[in-house]
């Protein structure tokens, strides 16, 4: 029906503007090189601008027995680092973000913001496959599900050509509401469609990682996905913001990720 | 001071009681005698009911059709009415002895179309109900439609007080309340999803109904079990003389239908079938992914209808209606089936009963081809059983007294998923099935005080049980799971039971202008789980249960009704108040698919509608037509939404106006318009973005604090009758959806603007700019 006599045109709605907030975005991992902790600013949504970054805070990380200063990137202001050799998460332990800034934000009253998460614990991917078929490729991944309870799993895939580093934007999670306690054999995790600009050619490599993941990340990304996708929003019920974890109703999300990476050579 | 005009008041009281009684006296009594006939092959209809409405008198024609009434000299309302024929009204003046022959005209000689409930002028001034439409089927069968399907779901949003639910589609809100909170009953069963392709085509072949009713928040203790309206469509008996049919071709649909005696005069048969080509226009599409889907409906209809003996009229009927959608990957199919079977008895010419037993369900099928280890299939339905008995009695001196029961049992498959084939690996999953059982029985009494005041009152008290097998959860105060528990066979786990009283009046200010008022409570029982303006077929419902109250509404409303001496002007107006307690809602992102324990997202508040509703009708005769306008205000209040302060429903329309001019250039040639303008939905819109990795993120405003923009349309259409000829007679119908193309947004999406990293747009949706349409029926 749509397709038939439905259009579509851009449009500029005149939309309010609430005052600015506090944006966090930290995801420790047991992997990559450095620990971060991105604070930016909310803009207007129609904004043409880059998202303005949040200088000269003080940013700590602490678990119960050691507390970790992090350094601002020159380069990259709002960008607040720790090298992972100084500090690398352990699966079990509680960490605590602090969150000091110099000067107010918005309409807040605070400087100040804190957060905590715990490290999951590890998962392991057995193999991972490359199937085609018609005009679709399939990356699918084998891996045993711990069982116990809920386990919820963030997905990440990498291209590696001759050029480029080609990283899909898709954030694909799964709990194991459907699989609990199984071995998964070759599930499909992303489908790429032969006509895409990142078409894959003999030689490639293609790099996948599954992280072991807490139910608030889960849920926090499950909100970007359904904040970000295209199902019209005429069967998608009322939008909602997102719920983060940063006190004093900051925007985004401090948590931690125990990820497992394999990679296969494109036959 | 107050005290006098009590004392004045109840001295009228008294003086018009005695002068009704003295004029008994004074007046002598004459005999109503009579036949009824078939109009059109002359015959007598023995069982053909008499009703005088005037003093809530009534009797049965006898095996050769008379009958004889007892009355006093004077003016009276008479209506006649017989299984299969379009009822008769007249007023009659008794002053000396009648010998009267009235003809009825069997329904098939109507312009098959959509009644809604024609009552006399006079019945429905004194029906102490308010908020019950009347309008003749003519002004309904000529009302334009989209892509030439008329539409009697479409055709109640015209009214007041009755708005859509979103463009084109027929789920509607009446009174601000949700589309789940209407009954839609198809003879007497229960109708889950009253829509085909989405909602933009109705279940309902206009072909083979009869009439349709609203019941608009004040409802008769006789029905419940939904807070905002009742709608009851009802079927035709087939023919029971000769056999006839009607045959139409439109732009996206055929049907047929075929009607005629198996016994004549005894026994009537009635089948029906529509089918839809939509697949025809896919390779026309611009997404070629389009061109080999499988997109189309089916709807069939079967009624019996037998007259057992002259008291015994027992009817039986199929329906069965299915929507498929298939693609390379996923096939979807989903329908309604009800069975039923009515029993109407005529105990004597005062007492009449009515026992239906029904089934209905609803399901889904989902299959997902050709995806390895995620294929699957996944199926849902919903399943009644449900028995109604209704008896009335109308008694000579004390008015009308209506009672009753009815008894549903219901099982809902929220969600089962298999692994569909070899490749599939998931394990088998169900989500628990729901067995529960709703009855009520209710009593009703209408009696007029004085030949101007009218009351009715009753009650409706209703019994909800949920049945074990079951596994239910429990929840904390934060709707955190903290048990499971599990029920076995049988036991009936939790109970909730309610008064739901009812009463109305309508008193007759002047021999013109009607007060009525009414007030009403209801429970509803089930609910559809979607937050979504507009619901989708793949919706399940649920029901009450320990976590869930069932919900609770309060209707008041008032009225005053106009009609012009020589029957052509009517004027209403009506203000309503509805309130809601454990109105359902749900979480910020709730998750309503294959969730186990959805009760976990509900989030149960308060609801309150208010408003004006305005009506003017002309019925001249060349031009008719009328003319709604709706001022209202609907909000909920939920501690757990919106930081607990009060937000719009979405289904707000603070402005709702409709219009329908007719104008008949012939008997032959009927053009007709409609306009219809209402106030933009409530929506969430971004006031702010933020970055999460290369994500945009919108900041929303409060829940549903801006608004799309206003909505409205024009429609013409006209239709053109043939000659009538011996084998039958055609009619052409040209309409035009949208004359002047507005481009009306059917949602407005947010979104990361194409290949341009970090920049947003906000993407308008219309669905129909100008639709021209043409379709052909044949009548035989």
């Amino acid at each position: 029906m749509l397709e038939l006599s439905g259009c579509t045109k851009t449009i500029t709605p005149e939309l309010d503007t609430s005052p600015e907030k506090l944006v966090v975005e930290s995801l420790l991992s047991n992997i990559d090189e450095m620990q971060t902790v991105r604070l930016t600013k909310t803009a207007p949504y129609l904004s043409q601008k880059n998202d303005e970054p949040v200088t000269n805070a003080k940013v700590e990380i602490s678990s119960i027995n050691k507390t970790y200063r992090l350094k601002e990137a020159t380069k990259l202001p709002g960008l607040y680092y720790i090298e992972t050799e100084q500090f690398k998460p352990i699966a079990g332990t509680e960490y605590k973000l602090k969150i000091e800034l110099d000067k107010a934000i918005g309409g807040d009253s605070t400087k100040n913001y804190s957060s905590k998460t715990k490290m999951p614990p590890p998962v392991k991917i057995d193999s991972i496959k490359l199937t085609r078929l018609d005009t679709h490729w399939y990356i699918s991944a084998s891996f045993k599900d711990r069982g116990n309870g809920t386990n919820h799993y963030l997905f990440d895939m990498v291209k590696i050509d001759e050029n480029n580093r080609y990283r899909t934007a898709d954030l694909k999670i799964i709990d194991n509401r459907l699989f609990r306690g199984e071995y998964v054999e070759d599930m499909i995790i992303y489908t790429i469609d032969k006509t895409e600009s990142t078409k894959i050619e003999s030689g490639d490599i293609i790099e996948l990682s599954m992280s072991s993941i807490n139910s608030e990340m889960y849920n926090f990304i499950e909100g970007v996905n359904r904040e970000t996708s295209q199902i019209p929003s005429h069967f998608a019920g009322p939008p909602a913001n997102i719920k983060g974890n940063i006190s004093n109703n900051a925007l985004g999300i401090f948590s931690a990720e125990n990820r497992d990476t394999t990679s296969l050579v494109v036959q | 001071m107050i005290a006098n005009i009590t004392k004045i008041s109840q001295l009228l009281l008294i003086l018009s009681l005695f002068f009704g009684a003295n004029s008994l006296k004074a007046t002598g009594k004459q005999a109503l005698k009579g036949t009824v006939y078939d109009a059109e092959n002359l015959e007598t209809l023995p069982g053909a009911s008499i009703y005088i409405s005037t003093i809530n008198k009534g009797k049965i024609a006898d095996k050769k059709g008379e009958f004889s009434i007892e009355l006093n000299i004077g003016k009276y309302d008479i209506a006649i009415s017989f299984l299969g024929y379009k009822t008769y009204y007249a007023t009659i003046e008794i002053d000396k002895k009648h010998k009267k022959e009235f003809f009825l005209l069997p329904k098939i000689a109507e312009i098959p179309g959509i009644t809604i409930e024609s009552r006399s002028y006079e019945e429905l001034q004194r029906e102490p109900v308010t908020g019950i439409q009347e309008l003749s089927s003519t002004q309904l069968d000529q009302m334009p439609t989209l892509l030439g399907e008329s539409d009697p779901m479409k055709s109640i949003q015209m009214l007041p007080g009755i708005s859509t639910s979103s463009e084109g589609t027929t789920g509607f809100s009446v009174r601000g309340g949700n589309p789940d909170q209407n009954l839609i009953l198809f003879d007497n069963t229960t109708i889950y999803d009253a829509g085909h392709l989405l909602g933009f085509f109705s279940v309902f072949n206009t072909d083979i109904i009869d009439k349709v009713e609203i019941y608009k928040g004040d409802i008769p203790g006789s029905k419940g079990g939904r807070l905002a309206s009742i709608v009851e469509v009802n079927s035709r008996d087939g023919n029971m003389n000769e056999v006839k049919g009607t045959a139409g071709v439109g732009l996206i649909s055929s049907k047929l239908s075929l009607d005629g005696p198996v016994i004549k005069d005894k026994l009537s048969f009635l089948v029906s079938a529509r089918r839809s080509y939509l697949d025809l226009y896919l390779p026309m599409a611009n997404d070629e992914t389009l061109h080999d889907n499988t997109l189309n409906f089916y709807d069939l209809n079967i009624k019996l209808s037998y007259i057992a003996s002259k008291r015994d009229r027992i009817s039986a009927g199929l329906y069965k209606g299915r929507d498929n959608f298939a693609n390379n990957f996923t096939a979807v199919d989903f329908g309604n089936r009800l069975i039923y079977g009515e029993w109407q008895r005529f105990f004597n010419d005062f007492t009449y009963s009515k026992a239906t037993l029904s089934s209905s369900k609803y399901d889904y099928y989902i299959d997902s081809k050709d995806l390895g280890f995620s294929s699957l299939n996944w199926s849902s339905q919903i399943n009644d059983i449900t028995f109604k008995y209704d008896i009335t009695f109308n008694t000579q001196n004390s008015g009308i007294i209506n009672g009753g029961l009815n008894s549903t049992l219901r099982t809902i498959k929220p969600g089962i998923i298999n692994a569909n084939s070899e490749t599939g690996s998931y394990n088998e999953n169900r989500i628990p099935k729901s067995t529960t059982a709703e009855h009520s029985i209710f009593a009703d009494h209408t009696i007029a005080l004085s030949n101007k005041f009218t009351l009715r009152y009753g009650v409706r008290y209703s019994l909800f049980q949920n049945i074990g097998n079951a596994t239910i959860f429990m929840f904390d105060d934060q709707f955190n799971i903290t048990d499971t528990i599990d029920y076995d066979g049988n036991k009936i786990y939790n109970t909730y039971h309610a008064p739901e009283p009812r009463a109305g009046f309508s008193w007759m200010i002047t021999p013109n202008i009607t007060l009525k008022g009414s007030y009403t409570r209801t429970k509803q029982y089930i609910h559809l789980a979607s937050n979504s303006v507009s619901s989708t077929p793949l919706d399940v419902w649920f029901s009450s249960s320990p976590a869930i109250k069932p919900q609770k509404g309060t209707a008041l409303s008032k009225g005053l009704f106009y009609k012009s001496s020589n029957k052509k002007w009517n004027h209403s107006l009506e203000i309503f108040y509805r309130n809601t307690d454990n109105a359902i809602d749900f979480k910020d992102h709730p998750n309503l698919i294959f969730n186990k324990a959805i009760e976990g997202e509900v989030r149960q508040g308060k609801a309150k509608a208010k408003g004006v509703e305005l009506m003017s009708s002309y019925e001249g005769e060349r031009v008719n037509g009328w003319i709604a306008y709706t001022l209202s205000k609907s909000t909920r209040k939920n501690q757990w939404i919106n930081d607990g302060l009060p937000y719009p429903s979405p289904f707000d329309r603070r402005h709702n106006l409709s219009l329908i001019l007719n104008y008949n250039f012939s008997n032959r040639v009927t053009a007709s318009s409609s306009f219809v303008y209402y106030t933009g939905t409530p929506t969430t819109w971004p006031v702010g973005r933020y970055r999460f990795q290369d994500h945009i993120i919108p900041y929303y405003s409060d829940r549903n604090a801006e608004r799309m923009p206003d909505y409205h349309r024009l429609d013409l259409s006209l239709s053109i009758k043939q000659r009538e000829r011996s084998f039958g007679k055609g009619e052409w119908s040209f309409s035009i959806y949208n004359l002047y193309g507005r481009k009306n947004p059917w949602m407005i999406n947010f979104q990361k603007a194409e290949n341009k990293n970090m920049i947003t747009e906000a993407e308008m949706t219309y669905l129909f700019s100008v639709v021209p349409s043409i379709s052909y029926t044949f009548r035989f």
